[in-house]
């Protein structure tokens, strides 16, 4: 069993505080979920756990001590994005180069072609496209699958339920809850019944400050629905 | 290993037409007026396109960088990397033809 922690964490943008001494952990083989309303800070976290902020923040990172945030197993990771085998993200928005064929892609994220068939024949008919000739539900669908079959130790995920019809929301639970078996998995979205659904453990931001959430009604006493 | 060095090619093709015109142009000019004559001129055309490319991929094209990123390459290894390609092209390109002047 793995354990990724963020520990300690400020962040700020001009006089805005976004994140105050924030704490989370995610251990392999539970679903986390994080909540909080839109520019909460959900995704700058999520950021700041793949190691991606140092690289593109504009604001300050003060009272962070930036390389000595992210723990894996008690040992600090400067970048957890660079180290193999464990992370790997889907961020909010299409991602994958539009020139890129379905089959280099999966081939790039070691996933074995027929791990996704077993669940989805129709993929298969998909595999010589390049993402830029599929349409926008077939993009996120695929880079949703790629992303949590690859072979990591954490997935994180941020707002996958966006752009994906009912039908696929229902399989991409599903999916998750299969996934979590061998991974720890972080989600973040808007859908929080979903999120309630699937999560063995629920964390909530409210003015920069982070919440443990034990039950769903505690999200309405904290104003979220 | 090996993926890293062909994902960091496949970002290169995305502007590679771009700088290799720049670098035929630069070996066009070297080979007219020798290296000495147009280094000013090849440095310049070199870190201005380099920086326009550099400017519309952080804001037309910045979320592709998550794609590299799950390959575990941060922008600076993907800069690195693909200006480094460029480099050798435009160094090989420019040795052929002081030889061939």
């Amino acid at each position: 069993m793995s354990i990724l922690e963020i520990d300690s964490v400020w962040l700020s943008y001009k006089l805005t505080k976004i994140l105050q001494n924030v704490y989370m952990k995610c251990e392999t083989g539970e679903v986390v979920g994080l909540l909080g309303r839109n520019g909460a800070g959900k995704s700058s976290l999520l950021q700041l756990l793949m190691g991606f902020m140092e690289e593109t923040w504009l604001g300050t990172l003060e009272g962070t001590q930036v390389g000595k945030s992210v723990r894996v197993n008690e040992k600090y990771v400067q970048k957890p994005f660079r180290v193999n085998g464990l992370i790997n993200y889907l961020p909010q928005n299409e991602f994958i180069p539009k020139s890129l064929k379905v089959k280099t892609a999966l081939d790039w994220y070691e996933v074995a072609p027929e791990t996704l068939f077993v669940d989805f024949p129709e993929l298969a008919t998909l595999l010589s496209f390049r993402f830029g000739e599929l349409s926008g539900g077939q993009c996120r669908w695929i880079e949703t699958l790629l992303v949590l079959k690859a072979n990591t130790q954490f997935t994180i995920l941020d707002e996958p339920f966006t752009h994906v019809s009912p039908l696929q929301v229902e399989k991409l639970k599903q999916i998750i809850d299969n996934e979590k078996k061998r991974k720890g998995i972080i989600i973040t979205d808007h859908l929080h019944r979903h999120i309630t659904e699937i999560s063995d453990r629920i964390y909530f931001i409210k003015n920069g400050m982070i919440i443990p959430i034990n039950t769903p009604a505690q999200l309405g006493d904290l104003g979220y629905i | 290993m090996f993926k890293q060095l062909k994902a960091i090619f496949h970002f290169y093709k995305g502007f590679a037409l771009i700088t290799l015109l720049v670098t035929l142009t630069n070996t066009y000019l070297i080979y007219k007026s020798g290296v000495i004559n147009s280094l000013s001129i090849i440095l310049v055309t070199k870190i201005a396109v380099n920086g326009i490319i550099w400017y519309f991929y952080q804001i037309f094209w910045a979320k592709e960088f998550y794609f590299y990123h799950n390959c575990h390459l941060g922008q600076k290894q993907l800069w690195a990397g693909a200006l480094g390609i460029d480099f050798l092209i435009m160094i090989f390109l420019f040795t052929i033809v002081t030889y061939l002047r």
